[in-house]
């Protein structure tokens, strides 16, 4: 039987038994006594743990982030004031002040009372160097003006090596509240950081993602092709039959390396088959790279590029399918010069007709408060309302779903960033960086492909971390960028 | 074609998605406009589908070519704003700057709200505004009938107590607010198109000028070419009238003179209580046994799934006792129309509210098919009574039966009203009409600019005729 059950079983017996007015007069005394008790632990200083009267944490999680960092989320009320001290006390340790990072948001909860207090706490705590890798005990303590509370824990072991990053990730997202307000400053000072240093951490302590590199028709032989056309493969690998079915009669393929990473463990099987079956199908040679893990887009395309053979790399989505043949040497053709110097994509349009990508456009949103968004004007719209010209044309940004550039200045600019999670605004970091270091970003809007958008994506198991995923992303480039995009969109002209 | 100017067509739902009379009327004027050497257009309606189609933008294609959908869910069917703000000054801003439309051409504000209008407004000062009006939305909260809630009988005219008397949750004032709001939005159209002179007449009496008020008819979309060339005929050669007709559609001849000598009646659109379902199955219940079995009615109901499943049963049931002279047809598509109609004697068309301009009597015209229709509203101006069809009294069960059974010993006068149907259908001029519409709001409006009518009501001359 629960506490509350046995309570209302007791209530009912005593009213039986003393009659309603003395069991209502009796409740009403022990309501002031519980109320009194509350008020001397909190003045007392003594620990409140659970739900006392005026004083309360609860929902605490503890998530080490990196050997110091450690993410503490949690849910505390002290009473109507704003919280005035906030420290984590560990034994022979001075105390930790954790208020200055310390952001509080409205839980779910919060939001469907009347008050309006916001109870939810995110903070990143710096711990102190070299502790030993076993669970400590430690306490919590918060004070808001005359109240005070103190919560006993343990802090869990620094996370083990092994552990794998993106499950961590996605357990801190899921952390995340669902509602938009305040969401730019629990990014800024808790969940932000937090991602960034485990990223960071797990990217030097695992090894480099490689994998084995398989040819199917014809082995690559003479001099190096003029472009590698590098082709990411997550969820599903049948885009790979549709893809080589339009690439095989397409003369501009023929000085082509065409190269699939496979970056998805789980269909290394049913790509072999598959690639075993179109090498004895059709006569169009291509490579495809099995990657050990999933490691995500940014790193998928550079372990690609480095397996590369070609003078230019052309990096394409697997669910980009072309209208016409021709189309590459048409893109090479809307460029009045060689594409050294370039980042040149192509018109994207969906199955519909309409707009999918025709350069992307950096807007600062007030419903992200301030953060960056990469827009794509006219997505949606039927094509035929934008205008098609002969050359390629000047963007701020372009996709990575169609990229043309050169070797040499994927070099210089060092490949896709892969600090972004998964694979979002890689595409458009790489064309700042290429801003930065003097590239043009055009486009050939006379080429035309379409894109399945998303077709691909929507294979990541899809909920709320995904949704915060694009958040971090973006908040991420924000953070890098904004000043050279303040810079940009104020500039009356680009290109 | 840079020498052709360019109209926006904004409708509020796509005739592929919802099949109504203003969705298809937009829709042909769409097609017919980007056929004429003057004019290019592009077509733009929303949807409510259950999700948009592309990720990251409220836009998708139909994949026919200058058409967009837009994603948008309003429910503010009083004040007819728009729910999501960010369709007017992003979404439809956008399109705006995208199609750059030297005409910006309405054909509803409902499901896309009024702002709309004044965004065309602030996004070019001077970009004329047609307007074309379906219902009575405008005029009557009761979804634009201009019938009372209370017993279902016709309203003549909407004033504020009035209106508050058929809503008592709202007050007069917010019907006196109401109608200031929405023409303060109206100020900014150059000239409204009114499907009918009735419906010209009801706006006039309202409040809109009526020299701002141009009657023409809606455009059908044209008759469905074959798609594969002519068939070769197996039929004997026809002469005269039948001759004109399409051969494709022909059914085969019928196979007894008892079947021959058989009425046909068809009656087509959504089954609904102010469409007169009931009230034509309660007139074909009161006729004696011997005319009905002389009867063949075919019922051709738009939206019977949205019916609950008691009154499905009942009209079942009241169709089933009739007995198998009348048949119950689901929903139809456009294109069939004309099979539909073959060899059809007579269209009923028996609303009981006022209509507009019933895209089926169109239809029927269009077919030669006499109708026999309500006597009010703009059936009764659609349909001539005596040359192009017969009137009965409008929701009276009793008449509309004495008008069908009059109808079917009536070959003769049948088919002396058949040709005066074919007489009247003049698509060319229609189409005609629209062309020097679109061709007045260039030269003209832009430079005379927006007639303003805030003036307030004051004698609204009789014959707004003289605008059509």
């Amino acid at each position: 039987m629960t506490h509350t059950a046995l309570r209302r079983q007791l209530y009912r017996e005593g009213k039986r038994l003393l009659g309603p007015d003395r069991m209502a007069r009796l409740r009403a005394r022990s309501f002031a006594l519980g109320r009194l008790a509350g008020r001397q632990a909190a003045r007392t200083g003594d620990a409140v743990r659970g739900r006392g009267r005026g004083a309360w944490l609860d929902s605490l999680q503890l998530e080490h982030i990196d050997a110091t960092g450690l993410l503490i989320t949690g849910r505390a009320v002290l009473g109507s004031m704003p919280l005035d001290g906030a420290e984590l006390l560990i034994e022979g340790e001075p105390p930790i002040a954790l208020l200055p990072g310390l952001t509080r948001f409205q839980t779910q909860d919060d939001r469907r009372r009347r008050d309006g207090n916001a109870r939810g706490f995110a903070v990143l705590a710096e711990l102190p160097p070299g502790r030993q890798a076993s669970p400590l005990p430690a306490r919590l303590r918060l004070s808001a003006g005359c109240r005070r509370l103190e919560h006993r824990l343990v802090l869990p072991a620094p996370a083990r090596i092994d552990r794998d990053p993106l499950a961590q990730v996605r357990s801190i997202l899921n952390r995340v509240p669902a509602h938009r307000d305040g969401r730019r400053a629990l990014f800024d000072h808790a969940f932000g950081p937090a991602i960034e240093r485990l990223w960071n951490a797990a990217r030097q302590r695992r090894a480099p993602v490689d994998g084995t590199l398989a040819h199917y028709g014809r082995p690559p032989s003479g001099p190096a092709p003029r472009t590698s056309v590098i082709v990411p493969v997550y969820g599903r690998c049948d885009f790979i039959e549709h893809q080589i079915a339009h690439f095989s009669f397409d003369p501009d393929f023929a000085d082509v390396q065409l190269l699939y990473v496979i970056d998805d463990p789980r269909l290394h099987a049913s790509t072999r088959a598959l690639s075993e079956r179109l090498a004895r199908c059709q006569d169009l040679p291509f490579s495809v790279l099995y990657l050990s893990r999933n490691s995500g887009y940014a790193c998928a395309n550079n372990a690609g590029a480095r397996h590369a053979r070609g003078e230019h790399l052309l990096l394409l989505n697997s669910d980009v399918l072309p209208c016409a043949p021709g189309w590459l040497s048409e893109m090479y053709a809307s460029l009045p010069g060689p594409i050294e110097g370039t980042l040149l994509g192509s018109r994207l349009l969906y199955e519909d007709g309409t707009l999918q990508h025709d350069g992307m456009r950096f807007e600062s949103a007030d419903s992200h408060e301030g953060q960056w968004l990469n827009r794509h004007p006219g997505k949606g719209l039927p094509a035929e309302l934008f205008p098609a010209h002969r050359l390629a044309q000047p963007r701020q940004a372009i996709t990575g779903a169609c990229l043309l550039l050169a070797r040499s200045d994927w070099d210089r600019l060092g490949g896709l960033d892969e600090a972004y999670l998964l694979g979002d605004f890689e595409d458009s970091d790489l064309c700042l960086r290429a801003r930065q270091a003097g590239l043009r970003i055009r486009i050939a809007t006379g080429v035309t492909l379409f894109h399945l958008e998303r077709q691909s994506q929507a294979l990541v198991s899809q909920g709320r971390w995904k949704e915060m995923l694009t958040y971090y992303n973006c908040w991420y480039q924000t953070r890098r960028w904004h000043g050279e995009l303040t810079r940009l969109t104020e500039a009356p002209a680009h290109g | 074609m840079a020498d052709r100017a360019r109209v926006l067509i904004v409708s509020h739902g796509h005739p592929d998605i919802d099949r109504g009379g203003g969705e298809v009327a937009a829709h042909a004027l769409h097609r017919m406009l980007q056929g004429s050497d003057r004019f290019e257009s592009v077509f733009f309606a929303r949807h409510d589908e259950p999700y948009p189609t592309h990720p990251g933008t409220v836009f998708s294609g139909t994949g026919q070519p200058s058409e967009i959908l837009m994603h948008s869910r309003t429910s503010d069917r009083f004040l007819f704003r728009q729910d999501d703000e960010r369709r007017v000054w992003r979404e439809f801003r956008e399109v705006l700057e995208t199609v750059q439309p030297s005409i910006v051409h309405f054909h509803h504000y409902l499901h896309l709200g009024l702002e709309l209008l004044g965004e065309v407004r602030r996004w070019s000062p001077d970009v004329p505004i047609l307007m074309t009006l379906h219902e009575y939305h405008a005029i009557c909260h009761n979804d634009g009938l201009m019938v009372r809630t209370r017993d279902r009988t016709l309203c003549h005219r909407a004033t504020p107590a009035d209106c508050s008397r058929c809503f008592p949750s709202r007050s007069e004032q917010d019907f006196t607010l109401r109608e200031r709001y929405i023409k303060a939005f109206f100020s900014h159209v150059h000239r409204f198109v009114a499907p009918s002179r009735f419906l010209a007449q009801r706006y006039a009496e309202w409040g809109i000028a009526a020299e701002r008020i141009t009657v023409l008819e809606n455009l059908l979309p044209p008759e469905p070419a074959p798609v594969i060339g002519p068939e070769p005929s197996v039929e004997p050669m026809r002469t005269g009238d039948e001759a004109a007709r399409p051969s494709a559609t022909r059914p085969e001849t019928p196979a007894s003179p008892q079947l021959a000598a058989r009425t046909r009646l068809a009656v087509f659109g959504r089954i609904s209580d102010m469409k007169g379902t009931p009230l034509l199955l309660e007139a074909l219940a009161l006729l004696p046994p011997s005319p009905r079995d002389r009867l063949e009615v075919d019922i051709h109901g738009t939206g019977l799934s949205r019916l609950s499943r008691r009154t499905r049963w009942r009209l079942e049931r009241s169709i089933k006792r009739l007995g198998p002279g009348v048949r119950l047809h689901g929903s139809y598509r456009q294109e069939e129309m004309p099979q539909l109609l073959d060899g059809v004697d007579w269209m009923i068309v028996p609303s009981r509210w006022w209509e507009n301009s019933p895209m089926v009597i169109q239809e029927a015209t269009r077919q030669g098919v006499p109708v026999i229709t309500a006597n009010i509203g703009g059936m009764a101006e659609k349909v001539v009574d005596g040359r192009t069809g017969w009137h009965f009294r409008a929701g009276d069960a009793r008449s509309l039966a004495r008008t069908i059974e009059r109808a079917s010993g009536a070959r003769g006068s049948r088919d002396a009203l058949s040709r005066h149907v074919v007489a009247a259908w003049r698509p060319d001029r229609v189409a005609q009409a629209h062309l020097a519409l679109h061709e007045a709001a260039l030269t003209t409006l832009t430079a005379v600019g927006a007639l303003d009518d805030r003036s307030g009501p004051t004698a609204w001359p009789e014959d707004i005729d003289r605008a059509a």
